[in-house]
Protein backbone atom coordinates (compact mmCIF):
# COMPACT_ATOMS: atom_id res chain seq x y z
CA UNK A 1 0.00 0.00 0.00
CA UNK A 2 1.30 2.88 -1.08
CA UNK A 3 1.92 5.79 1.77
CA UNK A 4 -0.40 9.25 1.67
CA UNK A 5 1.48 11.62 3.47
CA UNK A 6 -1.36 14.13 3.99
CA UNK A 7 -2.95 10.79 6.21
CA UNK A 8 -0.05 10.94 8.45
CA UNK A 9 0.17 14.50 8.54
CA UNK A 10 -3.07 14.80 9.77
CA UNK A 11 -2.63 12.88 12.48
CA UNK A 12 -0.05 15.12 13.77
CA UNK A 13 -0.73 17.38 17.05
CA UNK A 14 -3.55 15.02 18.00
CA UNK A 15 -3.06 13.41 21.79
CA UNK A 16 -4.35 9.79 22.50
CA UNK A 17 -6.87 9.13 25.67
CA UNK A 18 -5.36 8.09 28.83
CA UNK A 19 -3.86 4.51 28.98
CA UNK A 20 -4.47 3.25 32.28
CA UNK A 21 -1.40 1.17 34.08
CA UNK A 22 -2.30 -2.65 34.37
CA UNK A 23 -0.96 -2.83 38.02
CA UNK A 24 0.33 0.13 40.61
CA UNK A 25 4.05 0.72 41.14
CA UNK A 26 5.10 -2.28 43.27
CA UNK A 27 7.36 -4.05 45.20
CA UNK A 28 7.35 -7.63 43.00
CA UNK A 29 8.30 -5.67 39.73
CA UNK A 30 11.00 -3.71 41.26
CA UNK A 31 12.43 -6.59 42.62
CA UNK A 32 12.32 -8.33 39.40
CA UNK A 33 14.05 -5.44 37.78
CA UNK A 34 16.57 -4.78 40.29
CA UNK A 35 17.61 -8.45 40.17
CA UNK A 36 17.98 -7.89 36.47
CA UNK A 37 19.11 -4.61 36.19
CA UNK A 38 21.41 -4.16 39.06
CA UNK A 39 22.05 -7.70 40.13
CA UNK A 40 20.86 -6.56 43.25
CA UNK A 41 20.02 -10.06 45.22
CA UNK A 42 18.31 -8.79 48.23
CA UNK A 43 15.34 -10.79 49.28
CA UNK A 44 11.78 -9.73 48.67
CA UNK A 45 11.13 -9.09 52.37
CA UNK A 46 13.99 -6.98 52.32
CA UNK A 47 12.52 -4.75 49.38
CA UNK A 48 9.32 -5.05 51.22
CA UNK A 49 10.50 -3.40 54.51
CA UNK A 50 13.05 -0.61 52.69
CA UNK A 51 11.59 0.02 49.17
CA UNK A 52 9.32 3.05 48.92
CA UNK A 53 10.01 4.46 45.24
CA UNK A 54 10.45 3.11 42.23
CA UNK A 55 13.60 3.75 40.62
CA UNK A 56 12.93 6.12 38.39
CA UNK A 57 13.93 4.05 34.85
CA UNK A 58 11.51 1.97 35.39
CA UNK A 59 8.98 4.89 34.25
CA UNK A 60 7.84 3.22 31.38
CA UNK A 61 7.71 -0.35 32.90
CA UNK A 62 4.53 0.58 34.63
CA UNK A 63 2.19 1.27 31.59
CA UNK A 64 4.10 -1.16 29.40
CA UNK A 65 1.28 -3.61 27.68
CA UNK A 66 0.48 -7.18 28.31
CA UNK A 67 1.86 -10.16 26.84
CA UNK A 68 -1.52 -11.29 26.44
CA UNK A 69 -4.85 -9.99 27.41
CA UNK A 70 -8.40 -11.44 26.56
CA UNK A 71 -9.16 -8.61 24.99
CA UNK A 72 -7.79 -7.54 21.80
CA UNK A 73 -6.60 -3.40 22.25
CA UNK A 74 -8.30 -1.00 19.26
CA UNK A 75 -5.21 -0.05 18.34
CA UNK A 76 -7.04 3.34 17.09
CA UNK A 77 -4.94 5.98 19.20
CA UNK A 78 -3.17 8.54 16.83
CA UNK A 79 -0.07 7.72 17.16
CA UNK A 80 -1.13 4.10 16.61
CA UNK A 81 -3.06 5.02 13.79
CA UNK A 82 0.30 6.68 12.40
CA UNK A 83 2.38 3.74 13.32
CA UNK A 84 0.00 1.17 11.14
CA UNK A 85 -0.15 3.54 8.40
CA UNK A 86 3.80 3.20 7.75
CA UNK A 87 3.35 -0.36 8.79
CA UNK A 88 1.27 -0.70 5.85
CA UNK A 89 3.40 0.68 3.48
CA UNK A 90 6.06 -1.32 4.13
CA UNK A 91 8.23 0.23 7.24
CA UNK A 92 7.24 -2.71 9.36
CA UNK A 93 9.87 -2.22 11.76
CA UNK A 94 9.53 0.35 14.65
CA UNK A 95 12.79 1.40 16.78
CA UNK A 96 13.36 4.03 19.32
CA UNK A 97 16.56 6.07 18.93
CA UNK A 98 16.15 8.58 21.17
CA UNK A 99 14.49 9.32 24.75
CA UNK A 100 14.64 12.26 26.36
CA UNK A 101 13.16 11.62 30.41
CA UNK A 102 12.05 13.96 32.60
CA UNK A 103 11.18 13.04 36.16
CA UNK A 104 9.33 15.64 37.91
CA UNK A 105 9.31 13.13 41.48
CA UNK A 106 10.48 9.84 42.16
CA UNK A 107 7.41 7.37 41.99
CA UNK A 108 6.19 6.30 44.96
CA UNK A 109 4.92 2.36 46.05
CA UNK A 110 0.96 2.22 45.61
CA UNK A 111 0.96 4.47 42.96
CA UNK A 112 -1.05 3.95 39.60
CA UNK A 113 0.09 5.70 36.40
CA UNK A 114 -1.70 6.47 33.56
CA UNK A 115 -0.19 7.81 30.27
CA UNK A 116 -1.68 9.67 27.04
CA UNK A 117 0.91 10.24 24.29
CA UNK A 118 1.03 13.26 21.71
CA UNK A 119 2.21 12.86 17.83
CA UNK A 120 4.28 15.99 17.44
CA UNK A 121 5.63 15.23 14.03
CA UNK A 122 6.83 13.60 11.08
CA UNK A 123 9.25 13.91 8.86
CA UNK A 124 8.90 15.38 5.70
CA UNK A 125 9.12 12.06 3.62
CA UNK A 126 11.92 9.18 3.89
CA UNK A 127 14.83 10.35 5.56
CA UNK A 128 18.35 8.65 6.24
CA UNK A 129 18.21 7.42 9.74
CA UNK A 130 20.86 5.23 11.85
CA UNK A 131 18.77 2.20 11.18
CA UNK A 132 17.96 2.66 7.48
CA UNK A 133 15.71 4.86 5.90
CA UNK A 134 12.27 5.08 6.54
CA UNK A 135 10.00 7.58 8.57
CA UNK A 136 10.87 9.62 11.96
CA UNK A 137 7.90 9.82 14.23
CA UNK A 138 8.47 12.48 17.21
CA UNK A 139 6.01 11.47 20.13
CA UNK A 140 5.23 13.06 23.73
CA UNK A 141 4.76 10.86 26.45
CA UNK A 142 2.68 12.47 29.56
CA UNK A 143 2.55 10.61 32.56
CA UNK A 144 0.32 11.09 35.47
CA UNK A 145 -0.67 9.68 38.84
CA UNK A 146 -4.04 9.03 39.70
CA UNK A 147 -4.78 12.43 41.41
CA UNK A 148 -3.78 14.09 37.66
CA UNK A 149 -0.48 15.25 39.04
CA UNK A 150 2.02 15.03 35.89
CA UNK A 151 4.77 12.71 37.62
CA UNK A 152 7.17 12.54 34.30
CA UNK A 153 7.29 13.69 30.66
CA UNK A 154 9.04 12.75 27.21
CA UNK A 155 9.93 12.91 24.13
CA UNK A 156 10.53 9.78 21.87
CA UNK A 157 12.20 9.31 18.30
CA UNK A 158 10.73 6.43 16.94
CA UNK A 159 12.04 5.49 13.51
CA UNK A 160 9.72 3.06 11.25
CA UNK A 161 11.94 1.43 8.43
CA UNK A 162 11.85 -1.43 6.10
CA UNK A 163 14.79 -2.84 6.85
CA UNK A 164 16.85 -2.41 9.80
CA UNK A 165 20.58 -1.43 8.63
CA UNK A 166 22.39 -2.95 11.61
CA UNK A 167 26.28 -2.81 11.82
CA UNK A 168 27.47 -6.41 12.74
CA UNK A 169 30.38 -7.28 14.81
CA UNK A 170 30.89 -10.48 12.48
CA UNK B 1 28.00 -53.99 45.77
CA UNK B 2 25.77 -56.48 43.97
CA UNK B 3 21.80 -56.13 43.59
CA UNK B 4 19.71 -58.84 45.66
CA UNK B 5 20.11 -61.01 42.86
CA UNK B 6 23.52 -61.03 43.03
CA UNK B 7 24.12 -60.28 39.51
CA UNK B 8 25.21 -56.81 37.68
CA UNK B 9 22.99 -57.19 35.02
CA UNK B 10 23.75 -53.81 33.07
CA UNK B 11 27.08 -52.85 33.96
CA UNK B 12 30.38 -53.94 32.43
CA UNK B 13 32.90 -55.24 34.48
CA UNK B 14 35.18 -52.67 34.65
CA UNK B 15 32.24 -50.43 36.04
CA UNK B 16 31.25 -51.27 39.25
CA UNK B 17 27.51 -50.41 39.82
CA UNK B 18 26.83 -48.18 42.23
CA UNK B 19 27.22 -48.74 46.53
CA UNK B 20 23.80 -48.03 47.59
CA UNK B 21 25.41 -47.93 51.56
CA UNK B 22 26.44 -44.65 50.40
CA UNK B 23 23.60 -43.06 49.30
CA UNK B 24 20.93 -44.97 51.53
CA UNK B 25 21.04 -42.55 54.46
CA UNK B 26 19.77 -39.59 51.69
CA UNK B 27 16.87 -41.54 51.40
CA UNK B 28 13.45 -40.74 52.90
CA UNK B 29 14.70 -37.17 54.79
CA UNK B 30 12.95 -33.96 54.25
CA UNK B 31 15.68 -30.90 54.18
CA UNK B 32 15.07 -27.97 56.64
CA UNK B 33 12.30 -25.58 55.58
CA UNK B 34 13.45 -23.55 53.22
CA UNK B 35 11.54 -19.96 52.55
CA UNK B 36 10.30 -18.43 49.26
CA UNK B 37 11.98 -16.06 47.11
CA UNK B 38 8.61 -14.04 46.18
CA UNK B 39 5.87 -13.60 48.07
CA UNK B 40 2.70 -14.66 46.20
CA UNK B 41 1.89 -11.41 44.54
CA UNK B 42 -1.48 -10.11 42.14
CA UNK B 43 1.41 -9.26 39.94
CA UNK B 44 3.16 -12.58 39.63
CA UNK B 45 -0.15 -14.25 39.61
CA UNK B 46 -1.22 -12.26 36.46
CA UNK B 47 2.23 -12.90 34.64
CA UNK B 48 1.34 -16.37 34.62
CA UNK B 49 -2.05 -15.57 33.44
CA UNK B 50 -1.22 -13.73 30.49
CA UNK B 51 1.33 -16.92 29.39
CA UNK B 52 -1.39 -19.76 30.22
CA UNK B 53 -4.22 -17.41 29.08
CA UNK B 54 -5.65 -17.96 32.01
CA UNK B 55 -8.82 -16.19 32.55
CA UNK B 56 -9.95 -17.42 35.65
CA UNK B 57 -11.70 -14.34 37.61
CA UNK B 58 -10.40 -15.90 40.83
CA UNK B 59 -6.93 -15.27 40.07
CA UNK B 60 -6.82 -12.03 37.95
CA UNK B 61 -10.11 -10.16 39.11
CA UNK B 62 -10.30 -8.62 42.50
CA UNK B 63 -14.11 -8.39 43.42
CA UNK B 64 -14.85 -11.37 41.89
CA UNK B 65 -12.13 -13.45 44.33
CA UNK B 66 -13.67 -11.21 47.43
CA UNK B 67 -17.12 -12.62 46.85
CA UNK B 68 -16.43 -15.85 46.34
CA UNK B 69 -16.33 -18.61 48.68
CA UNK B 70 -12.30 -17.59 49.13
CA UNK B 71 -13.10 -14.66 49.95
CA UNK B 72 -9.82 -12.66 48.01
CA UNK B 73 -7.76 -13.55 45.08
CA UNK B 74 -5.97 -17.06 44.56
CA UNK B 75 -3.24 -17.91 42.91
CA UNK B 76 -3.34 -21.25 40.48
CA UNK B 77 -2.29 -24.05 42.03
CA UNK B 78 0.49 -24.85 39.40
CA UNK B 79 2.36 -22.12 40.58
CA UNK B 80 3.27 -23.80 43.89
CA UNK B 81 6.68 -24.74 42.62
CA UNK B 82 7.00 -21.60 41.38
CA UNK B 83 8.04 -19.57 44.76
CA UNK B 84 10.56 -22.30 45.69
CA UNK B 85 12.81 -22.25 42.44
CA UNK B 86 15.73 -19.88 43.01
CA UNK B 87 16.28 -16.09 41.91
CA UNK B 88 17.91 -15.78 38.64
CA UNK B 89 21.50 -15.48 39.97
CA UNK B 90 20.62 -18.94 42.12
CA UNK B 91 19.73 -20.72 39.52
CA UNK B 92 22.94 -19.42 37.17
CA UNK B 93 25.16 -20.17 40.23
CA UNK B 94 24.04 -23.91 40.10
CA UNK B 95 23.36 -24.47 36.57
CA UNK B 96 26.25 -22.79 34.79
CA UNK B 97 28.78 -22.83 38.06
CA UNK B 98 27.63 -25.99 39.80
CA UNK B 99 26.97 -24.20 43.47
CA UNK B 100 24.16 -24.80 44.81
CA UNK B 101 22.15 -22.88 47.19
CA UNK B 102 20.85 -25.29 49.50
CA UNK B 103 24.68 -27.66 49.93
CA UNK B 104 22.98 -29.57 52.76
CA UNK B 105 19.71 -31.10 51.22
CA UNK B 106 19.43 -34.87 50.77
CA UNK B 107 18.72 -34.24 46.88
CA UNK B 108 21.96 -31.89 46.12
CA UNK B 109 24.35 -34.45 48.20
CA UNK B 110 22.34 -37.56 46.00
CA UNK B 111 23.59 -35.73 43.40
CA UNK B 112 27.18 -35.14 44.26
CA UNK B 113 27.45 -39.42 44.43
CA UNK B 114 25.70 -39.96 41.04
CA UNK B 115 27.99 -37.48 39.46
CA UNK B 116 30.96 -39.19 41.12
CA UNK B 117 29.29 -42.57 40.03
CA UNK B 118 29.45 -41.73 36.54
CA UNK B 119 25.46 -40.68 36.13
CA UNK B 120 25.93 -37.60 34.47
CA UNK B 121 22.73 -37.37 31.96
CA UNK B 122 19.95 -36.27 33.80
CA UNK B 123 16.04 -36.42 32.94
CA UNK B 124 12.89 -35.93 34.57
CA UNK B 125 10.11 -38.13 33.29
CA UNK B 126 7.29 -37.09 35.62
CA UNK B 127 5.58 -35.14 38.20
CA UNK B 128 2.74 -35.59 40.43
CA UNK B 129 1.06 -32.71 42.94
CA UNK B 130 -1.48 -33.53 45.22
CA UNK B 131 -3.07 -30.20 46.29
CA UNK B 132 -4.69 -30.01 49.40
CA UNK B 133 -5.02 -26.47 50.23
CA UNK B 134 -5.34 -23.74 47.70
CA UNK B 135 -2.70 -20.73 47.47
CA UNK B 136 -3.66 -17.23 48.87
CA UNK B 137 -2.57 -13.79 47.18
CA UNK B 138 0.15 -12.61 50.29
CA UNK B 139 0.79 -16.15 50.99
CA UNK B 140 4.42 -16.81 51.80
CA UNK B 141 4.98 -20.24 50.25
CA UNK B 142 7.95 -22.39 52.56
CA UNK B 143 9.20 -26.01 50.93
CA UNK B 144 11.63 -29.08 52.08
CA UNK B 145 12.78 -31.63 49.54
CA UNK B 146 13.77 -34.95 50.46
CA UNK B 147 14.48 -38.31 48.06
CA UNK B 148 11.35 -40.97 48.47
CA UNK B 149 13.26 -43.63 46.71
CA UNK B 150 15.82 -44.31 44.56
CA UNK B 151 16.18 -48.12 42.59
CA UNK B 152 19.00 -50.20 43.88
CA UNK B 153 19.89 -51.57 40.42
CA UNK B 154 20.28 -50.20 37.34
CA UNK B 155 17.97 -50.16 34.61
CA UNK B 156 18.51 -50.58 30.82
CA UNK B 157 16.77 -47.46 29.38
CA UNK B 158 16.77 -45.89 25.76
CA UNK B 159 19.25 -43.61 27.08
CA UNK B 160 22.08 -46.10 28.54
CA UNK B 161 22.03 -47.68 31.78
CA UNK B 162 20.22 -45.49 34.62
CA UNK B 163 18.97 -45.20 37.90
CA UNK B 164 15.55 -43.83 38.75
CA UNK B 165 14.66 -41.51 41.73
CA UNK B 166 11.94 -39.51 43.17
CA UNK B 167 11.92 -36.34 44.80
CA UNK B 168 9.46 -35.46 47.26
CA UNK B 169 8.89 -31.56 47.89
CA UNK B 170 6.13 -30.40 50.37
CA UNK B 171 4.83 -26.99 50.27
CA UNK B 172 3.05 -24.84 53.27
CA UNK B 173 1.87 -21.68 53.89
CA UNK B 174 3.27 -18.91 56.15
CA UNK B 175 0.75 -20.83 58.98
CA UNK B 176 2.75 -24.00 58.70
CA UNK B 177 -0.23 -25.71 56.49
CA UNK B 178 0.61 -28.09 54.26
CA UNK B 179 -0.52 -26.99 50.82
CA UNK B 180 0.22 -30.06 48.47
CA UNK B 181 2.99 -33.09 48.29
CA UNK B 182 4.56 -33.03 44.79
CA UNK B 183 6.84 -36.06 43.71
CA UNK B 184 9.17 -35.96 40.60
CA UNK B 185 10.35 -38.55 38.93
CA UNK B 186 14.33 -38.43 37.69
CA UNK B 187 16.19 -40.68 35.36
CA UNK B 188 19.92 -40.12 35.81
CA UNK B 189 22.03 -42.42 33.56
CA UNK B 190 25.68 -43.29 32.23
CA UNK B 191 25.38 -42.76 28.63
CA UNK B 192 26.53 -46.08 26.71
CA UNK B 193 30.06 -47.41 26.28
CA UNK B 194 29.96 -47.56 22.41
CA UNK B 195 28.62 -43.72 22.59
CA UNK B 196 31.45 -42.68 24.66
CA UNK B 197 33.76 -44.21 23.15
CA UNK B 198 32.18 -42.45 20.20
CA UNK B 199 32.71 -39.62 21.73
CA UNK B 200 36.20 -40.07 22.93
CA UNK B 201 36.96 -40.05 19.45
CA UNK C 1 -14.68 -6.25 33.43
CA UNK C 2 -17.45 -8.13 32.78
CA UNK C 3 -16.62 -11.56 31.01
CA UNK C 4 -18.94 -15.02 30.85
CA UNK C 5 -18.49 -17.37 33.10
CA UNK C 6 -18.57 -21.03 32.81
CA UNK C 7 -19.15 -23.40 35.90
CA UNK C 8 -19.40 -27.45 34.48
CA UNK C 9 -21.22 -28.94 37.16
CA UNK C 10 -20.72 -32.84 37.72
CA UNK C 11 -24.58 -33.69 37.18
CA UNK C 12 -24.05 -32.75 33.81
CA UNK C 13 -21.03 -34.54 32.81
CA UNK C 14 -20.52 -38.27 31.75
CA UNK C 15 -17.76 -40.77 31.89
CA UNK C 16 -16.19 -40.97 28.51
CA UNK C 17 -16.94 -38.08 27.43
CA UNK C 18 -14.38 -35.72 25.53
CA UNK C 19 -13.25 -32.03 26.80
CA UNK C 20 -13.45 -30.07 23.81
CA UNK C 21 -9.87 -29.84 22.25
CA UNK C 22 -7.59 -26.62 22.42
CA UNK C 23 -4.40 -25.97 20.84
CA UNK C 24 -1.50 -23.53 21.75
CA UNK C 25 1.29 -22.52 19.21
CA UNK C 26 4.75 -23.46 20.60
CA UNK C 27 6.92 -20.17 19.84
CA UNK C 28 10.29 -18.69 21.43
CA UNK C 29 8.35 -16.16 23.27
CA UNK C 30 6.11 -18.98 25.38
CA UNK C 31 9.22 -21.06 25.83
CA UNK C 32 11.03 -18.33 27.31
CA UNK C 33 8.30 -16.45 28.92
CA UNK C 34 6.92 -19.42 30.40
CA UNK C 35 10.41 -20.47 31.62
CA UNK C 36 11.76 -16.69 33.44
CA UNK C 37 8.27 -14.96 33.55
CA UNK C 38 5.81 -16.83 34.68
CA UNK C 39 7.47 -19.77 36.53
CA UNK C 40 10.65 -18.05 37.87
CA UNK C 41 12.83 -20.93 36.21
CA UNK C 42 16.01 -19.28 34.99
CA UNK C 43 17.48 -22.50 33.89
CA UNK C 44 19.44 -21.25 30.68
CA UNK C 45 18.11 -23.98 28.39
CA UNK C 46 14.73 -22.71 28.60
CA UNK C 47 15.51 -19.01 27.70
CA UNK C 48 19.23 -19.04 25.90
CA UNK C 49 19.56 -20.75 22.76
CA UNK C 50 23.51 -20.26 22.92
CA UNK C 51 23.53 -22.36 25.70
CA UNK C 52 20.86 -25.03 25.05
CA UNK C 53 22.88 -25.76 22.02
CA UNK C 54 26.20 -25.83 23.85
CA UNK C 55 24.43 -28.63 25.68
CA UNK C 56 23.15 -30.55 22.89
CA UNK C 57 20.03 -29.51 22.36
CA UNK C 58 19.00 -28.09 19.06
CA UNK C 59 17.34 -25.09 20.81
CA UNK C 60 15.27 -23.81 23.65
CA UNK C 61 12.85 -25.94 24.95
CA UNK C 62 9.82 -26.12 27.60
CA UNK C 63 9.92 -25.83 31.59
CA UNK C 64 8.44 -28.56 33.14
CA UNK C 65 6.10 -25.87 35.07
CA UNK C 66 4.83 -24.43 31.50
CA UNK C 67 3.67 -27.46 30.75
CA UNK C 68 2.27 -28.65 33.97
CA UNK C 69 0.77 -25.46 34.08
CA UNK C 70 -0.71 -25.16 30.32
CA UNK C 71 -2.29 -28.44 31.02
CA UNK C 72 -3.52 -27.16 34.38
CA UNK C 73 -5.10 -24.13 32.79
CA UNK C 74 -6.77 -26.37 30.16
CA UNK C 75 -8.85 -28.34 32.62
CA UNK C 76 -9.44 -25.01 34.45
CA UNK C 77 -10.45 -23.19 31.77
CA UNK C 78 -12.48 -26.03 30.74
CA UNK C 79 -14.02 -26.82 34.64
CA UNK C 80 -14.70 -23.15 35.77
CA UNK C 81 -13.71 -21.16 38.60
CA UNK C 82 -15.72 -23.09 41.27
CA UNK C 83 -13.50 -26.70 40.29
CA UNK C 84 -10.55 -27.27 41.80
CA UNK C 85 -7.68 -29.51 40.80
CA UNK C 86 -7.21 -32.33 43.60
CA UNK C 87 -4.34 -34.24 42.03
CA UNK C 88 -2.73 -34.47 38.40
CA UNK C 89 -0.20 -36.69 37.70
CA UNK C 90 1.67 -36.13 34.64
CA UNK C 91 4.32 -37.95 32.51
CA UNK C 92 6.94 -35.80 29.70
CA UNK C 93 8.55 -37.20 26.55
CA UNK C 94 8.58 -35.44 23.31
CA UNK C 95 10.23 -32.01 24.60
CA UNK C 96 8.29 -28.56 23.18
CA UNK C 97 10.72 -26.69 21.34
CA UNK C 98 9.73 -23.26 19.21
CA UNK C 99 8.05 -23.39 15.76
CA UNK C 100 5.89 -26.52 17.02
CA UNK C 101 1.82 -27.01 18.38
CA UNK C 102 0.39 -28.36 21.03
CA UNK C 103 -3.14 -29.66 20.75
CA UNK C 104 -4.65 -30.56 24.46
CA UNK C 105 -7.64 -33.38 24.68
CA UNK C 106 -9.03 -34.66 27.41
CA UNK C 107 -11.39 -37.83 28.21
CA UNK C 108 -13.43 -38.39 31.50
CA UNK C 109 -12.39 -41.70 32.91
CA UNK C 110 -14.51 -41.83 36.20
CA UNK C 111 -17.27 -40.05 38.28
CA UNK C 112 -17.63 -40.25 42.08
CA UNK C 113 -18.56 -38.87 45.51
CA UNK C 114 -16.32 -39.09 48.42
CA UNK C 115 -16.58 -37.41 51.32
CA UNK C 116 -18.89 -35.17 49.98
CA UNK C 117 -17.31 -33.70 47.31
CA UNK C 118 -18.34 -34.48 43.82
CA UNK C 119 -15.04 -35.56 41.96
CA UNK C 120 -13.85 -36.78 38.09
CA UNK C 121 -11.17 -38.02 36.69
CA UNK C 122 -9.70 -37.20 33.55
CA UNK C 123 -7.05 -38.65 31.16
CA UNK C 124 -5.14 -35.87 29.43
CA UNK C 125 -2.76 -35.30 26.49
CA UNK C 126 -0.79 -32.37 24.76
CA UNK C 127 0.68 -33.41 21.30
CA UNK C 128 3.26 -31.71 19.23
CA UNK C 129 4.31 -32.33 16.37
CA UNK C 130 6.60 -35.02 16.98
CA UNK C 131 4.61 -36.83 19.25
CA UNK C 132 3.73 -36.98 22.91
CA UNK C 133 4.57 -33.90 24.89
CA UNK C 134 2.62 -34.57 28.13
CA UNK C 135 0.25 -37.21 29.37
CA UNK C 136 -1.80 -37.64 32.48
CA UNK C 137 -4.70 -38.08 34.83
CA UNK C 138 -5.90 -35.58 36.90
CA UNK C 139 -8.73 -35.41 39.92
CA UNK C 140 -10.96 -32.45 39.46
CA UNK C 141 -13.63 -31.63 42.24
CA UNK C 142 -16.81 -30.22 40.45
CA UNK C 143 -19.68 -27.69 41.75
CA UNK C 144 -23.16 -29.62 41.96
CA UNK C 145 -26.72 -27.40 40.58
CA UNK C 146 -27.69 -28.81 44.61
Amino acid sequence: MALDITDLKALVGRESALVAARHPVNIPDIRHWSEVIREDDRSYREFEKLTKHAPPAMLMVWTMPPLWSPETPAQSEPHERAIRLLEGAGYATGLVVALEQKFLRPLKVGERLSYRVKLLGVSQGEVDTGVGRGYQLDLHYTFLNEAGEIVSEQLCRRVQVSRVAAQTKH
Amino acid sequence: MANRFGVLPFNSPVEPTMDYSKVAPLIGIQSVRHPPHDRVTEVDVDRWCQVMRDTNPLYTDEDYAKKSRYGGLLAPSGMMHVFALGTMRAALDQFVRGAWEHPNDPNVKLNVVIEQEGYTGVMATAQRQQHFRRIRVGDEIHWTIGISRLSDYDHLTRQGVGRKYQILYQFYNQKDELLCNQSFDVLVYRAPMSTRRLYAG
Amino acid sequence: MSREINNVYWEDVQVKQDLPEKSRVIDTTLIAMGATWATHDFMPVHHDRDFAQSKGAPDIFMNILTSNGLMMTYLEQWAGPQAVIKDISIRLSVPNFPRDRMDMNARITRKWEEKGEHLVEVAFNGDNQMGPHAAGTAIISLPTRG
